[in-house]
């Protein structure tokens, strides 16, 4: 029983990573929305359009796709194909699992720390977007994190397949 | 043994710069190396913005990188934006490559990247839909205007600005979200302008222009034989920039051919909105100016310099 | 041409270790990346790209027509589309599976999700089709089939795909999908006539509504169909004069429609924090897994790009001598076997950069393309052994087998064969409203 209160404990820390950021990708969508809205109003109905319209979405898209990845990656959102789930035993499956978790942490890491040092390059080479002159360098450490995020919710992943491993099953 | 470069390029296959520069670049590379080095283009490999990286990296080894893509990363690039370059492209690029060469180099701007040529698109213009003929017309019209010295243009204009991509210009127009679009003659054809805005109005002295660069991966340029990168380095630089500036005078000129064709018609402005226009522009100069200078390059004497060969090379014309 | 096939099948042998397709392909991408210029550059390559894919303008118009399908639903309107189609065609044989059809292409109409609107439309028309007594086969079949016009009849994020990769009008695009969607109705219409007419047990008659009912019912979904032409209508310039001037980009008519059905609910007091908090989060997430998918297809296609797959593709169909209809034939057999076993997303993603320079190459016309492709990853969606919307079904019911499922579902995908000829034959019947724009 204690291994399953711990397996709880992991599965809500996961659940928690993943749910901050996920109300910050709500939140970034609503904005999209009610900034399209206003500007089209805005250009339609008094002529006077938004010049910044354009870049705050392509920001707020990556701000909503990267906020929410680490609950996609949470709800196991990514598409997968289950055809040959029949072929595997229970612990072919349990292996299987595991690999997979383990391949996607690393084909996530390395992407998350390319990401990082392009952000630090861009910050010395002091790019800023063209109308608002925001620097580009927050967004791209953001993406990072949120690649770094996915990481962690894989690693706790693996943590709460060891915990409910057919092994322990037995032992209980 | 041979050497295959790898152009990354991007807009479609049919636009000048796939169509002419990158075909014409490569049997210039092929016969200055007597076929030991030669190039293939490949399209869309990263986005527009992302060029200049992608070839730092060496993902590939040859791409055009428009500077204002990445704004703030290329402070000297703007002076080549400014308004009063109005004339010919191939004069501009070679004053364009020898300011460079006195000026901006030092700053060291375009770090790991060897910088093959610099020239810019044709004069800037307005295009739109209904037929502008005074400066004045252009306040309070809806106008998609990119990144860069033309953002500054358009708000001294008095127009609201929209800011959509590059491809996106054609529906921009046909939906009517915007009244016109600043962009150069060139354009007319290669975003097919023709049918969505049928009326040109252009500033002899300048509204604007684009600083565009080609560049390559400074290794990929020191693994070719000595023998090469000597024959290549005769091509690079103000040569090159004087052929690009060339070309991109040629792609203004097939789209001027072309407007009485599909009905299109081409103001220019009168020598009163000319003047007006010189006030105008005369704020933007002096802020870009103040601007670059805070970057350690002596930009007030780079400005004159770049304007006396502009102007001494374009009267040759 | 060989290692891009090597790749190609990687990701098949990848994805069916149940890694996830995005996974499959971003890994496939990268090693074959690194191979073809080396890991430095791979490695920047992939940064790039995931910065860069997600900053796209022209795809945020992916997770708002996404919204205004969830906050549609959210506002009870799935439900009444439901009951406005029931009033008209429950009481022929198999009318409430034709209702479900019908219902199914009016929620496509504000919806640009195939998955979407099967998910949604299910949760609404499955209980009823149970209570008439409708046979399993015929009632999940018409829901998984009805559901693939989510991205055939605009708006469609498929199509918005295709138009971004292609650089081909969206507006011209979503118009052009409007004729194929109704012929589309219409055939799957007849697949139910088929079943119910050899199997008159799957699916009895209703009762006679009365013209009372009806008007009612039409009354209750005008918002609905308002919105539709709002955002079309805004598309296609219809309400441009003095003094509104109201006209939309692509990325434009999605926030509009998100915003509209967003008030809809809201005025219909259908919505509170939770639920709007529900319908952000469930957008987000979505949105987040096709991007992902996005972005390793997109290095995927960047491999098989360096490899020089397009060029040699080409070389080789001008070697054969084959006439443009074989070639385009070959084309859709390729995709309609990928389809059986490639999720519909990843399946465009994989083949259009590699089959759109060819086809155009060849003179066919690129929006009549993308509404053929559409059409053939509608079929994707219902065939075995992975058909998506079959899967979405089996979630919602999950005592009814997959196979049940299939099997019911089979009339409908050669419904769809037919509605391709047509389309193959008559390509008219897609441009003519595109060209009229
Ligand atoms: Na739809
Ligand atoms: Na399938």
């Amino acid at each position: 029983m204690k291994t399953l209160t711990h397996v709880s404990r992991v599965a809500s820390l996961a659940n928690r990573l993943a749910i901050g950021p996920a109300f910050i990708a709500g939140v970034a969508l609503f904005f999209m929305m009610v900034l399209t809205f206003i500007d089209v109003i805005s250009r339609s109905v008094f002529s006077a359009p938004l010049s910044y319209s354009a870049e705050l979405t392509e920001m707020a898209m990556a701000v909503i796709v990267f906020a929410a990845l680490p609950m996609a990656t949470l709800k196991g959102n990514h598409i997968v194909v289950d055809l040959f789930d029949g072929f595997f035993s229970t612990r072919g499956a349990f292996l299987r699992d595991f690999l997979v978790d383990l391949i996607c942490i690393v084909a996530l890491a390395f992407p998350a720390y390319r990401v990082w040092t392009i952000g630090t390059r861009s910050k010395s080479y002091n790019e800023v977007t063209e109308i608002l002159n925001i620097p580009q360098y927050y967004l791209i450490y953001f993406v990072s994190i949120a690649l770094f995020f996915c990481c962690g919710i894989y690693f706790l992943q693996i943590i709460t397949r060891f915990a409910k491993s057919p092994k322990t099953e037995e032992a209980l | 043994q041979e050497t295959t470069l790898t152009i990354s390029s991007w807009a479609p296959p049919t636009h000048g710069v796939n169509a002419k520069m990158w075909p014409d670049l490569i049997s210039r590379i092929e016969k200055a190396t007597e076929g030991r080095v030669t190039a293939e283009i490949k399209y869309n490999l990263a986005p527009p913005p992302a060029q200049a990286d992608i070839i730092s990296d060496g993902v590939a080894d040859i791409a055009w990188v428009v500077h204002n893509y990445t704004a703030g990363r290329f402070p000297s690039a703007t002076m080549a934006e400014l308004p009063g370059f109005g004339g010919d492209t191939e004069a501009f690029s070679v004053a364009y490559w020898r300011t460079f060469e006195k000026f901006f180099q030092q700053a060291n701007e375009h770090r790991d990247l060897k910088v093959l040529a610099l020239y810019s698109h044709g004069d800037g213009m307005l295009h739109s839909s209904t037929k502008v003929e005074t400066l004045d017309q252009i306040a309070g019209m809806k106008l998609r205007i990119g990144g860069g010295v033309a953002g500054k243009v358009g708000e001294a204009l008095g127009a609201s600005s929209i800011n959509v991509p590059a491809p996106r210009v054609y529906e921009t127009l046909d939906s009517n979200a915007a009244d016109g679009v600043l962009m150069p003659m060139e354009s007319k054809l290669g975003f097919r302008l023709t049918e969505v805005a049928e009326h040109s109005y252009a500033m002899p002295s300048g509204f604007y222009r684009t600083s565009i660069a080609t560049v390559m991966n400074q290794d990929k340029f020191d693994s070719l034989s000595k023998a090469d990168q000597a024959a290549l380095d005769e091509l690079f630089g103000e040569e090159l920039s004087r052929i690009a500036g060339a070309l991109w005078d040629e792609f203004d000129a097939e789209a001027l051919a072309a407007l009485d064709g599909a009905g299109n018609t081409l103001t220019m402005a009168t020598e009163a909105d000319q003047a007006i226009w010189a006030d105008k522009s005369k704020v933007i100069i002096d802020e870009v100016i103040a601007d670059i200078s805070e970057k350690g390059i002596d930009a007030a004497a780079a400005y004159e310099f770049f304007q006396a060969e502009f102007k001494r090379l374009n009267a040759e014309k | 041409m060989l290692i891009s096939v090597i790749g190609f099948f990687m990701v098949l042998a990848l994805s069916f270790l149940r890694i996830p397709i995005a996974f499959s392909m971003g890994i496939v991408g990268f090693f074959g990346t690194a191979y073809m210029i080396n890991l430095k550059a791979s490695l920047s390559l992939t940064g790039r790209l995931i910065i860069d894919t997600s900053q796209d303008y022209g795809l945020s118009v992916v997770p708002l027509f996404i919204l205004m399908g969830l906050f549609v639903n959210k506002g009870g309107l799935s439900r009444e589309l439901y009951r406005a189609a029931y009033v008209f065609l429950g009481h022929m044989r198999g009318g409430l599976a034709m209702t479900t059809i019908t219902a199914c292409a009016g929620f496509s109409a504000i919806c640009g999700s195939s998955l979407a609107t099967a998910a949604t439309m299910s949760k609404v028309a499955m209980p009823e089709m149970r209570r008439m007594g409708y046979a399993d086969s015929l009632s999940t079949a018409s829901i998984a089939a009805g559901g693939t016009l989510g991205i055939l009849i605009p708006p469609s994020v498929i199509l918005v795909i295709y138009g971004l990769l292609t650089g081909t009008s969206i507006g011209k695009l979503f118009i052009a999908g409007i004729i194929p969607g109704l012929i589309g109705v219409l055939f799957y219409l007849l697949a139910v006539q088929y079943t119910v007419r050899t199997k008159p047990e799957t699916g009895p008659a209703g009762e006679r509504s009365t013209w009372a009912d009806r008007l009612t019912a039409l009354r209750d979904i005008w918002m609905v169909l308002a919105l539709f032409f709002v955002v079309i209508g805004g598309l296609y310039g219809a309400f441009d004069f003095y003094p509104i001037h109201l006209t939309f980009s692509p990325t434009e008519a999605a926030g509009m429609g998100a915003a509209g059905a967003f008030l809809i609910a809201l005025a219909r007091r259908a919505l509170n924090l939770a639920s709007i908090n529900e319908a952000l989060l469930e957008t987000a997430v979505t949105s987040a897994g096709l991007f992902a998918v996005l972005i390793g297809a997109w290095m995927f296609s960047n491999f098989v790009n360096l490899a020089g797959l397009p060029e040699a593709l080409r070389a080789f169909v001008l070697s054969v001598g084959a006439s443009p209809m074989t070639v385009m034939l070959v084309i859709i057999a390729i995709y309609i076997v990928l389809g059986c076993v490639f999720e519909s997303l990843s399946m465009l993603l994989l083949t259009v950069p590699i089959f759109f320079p060819l086809v155009t190459s060849l003179g066919f016309d690129p929006v009549w393309f993308g509404i053929i492709v559409v059409v053939v990853t509608e079929i994707s969606l219902i065939t075995p052994p992975v058909g998506l919307n079959v899967f979405v079904l089996k979630g919602v019911v999950p005592d009814v087998s997959t196979a049940t499922i299939f099997k019911g579902v089979t009339p409908f995908w050669i419904a769809d064969i037919f509605r391709l000829i047509l389309l193959l034959t008559f390509s008219g019947l897609v441009l003519f409203l595109p060209n009229m724009m």
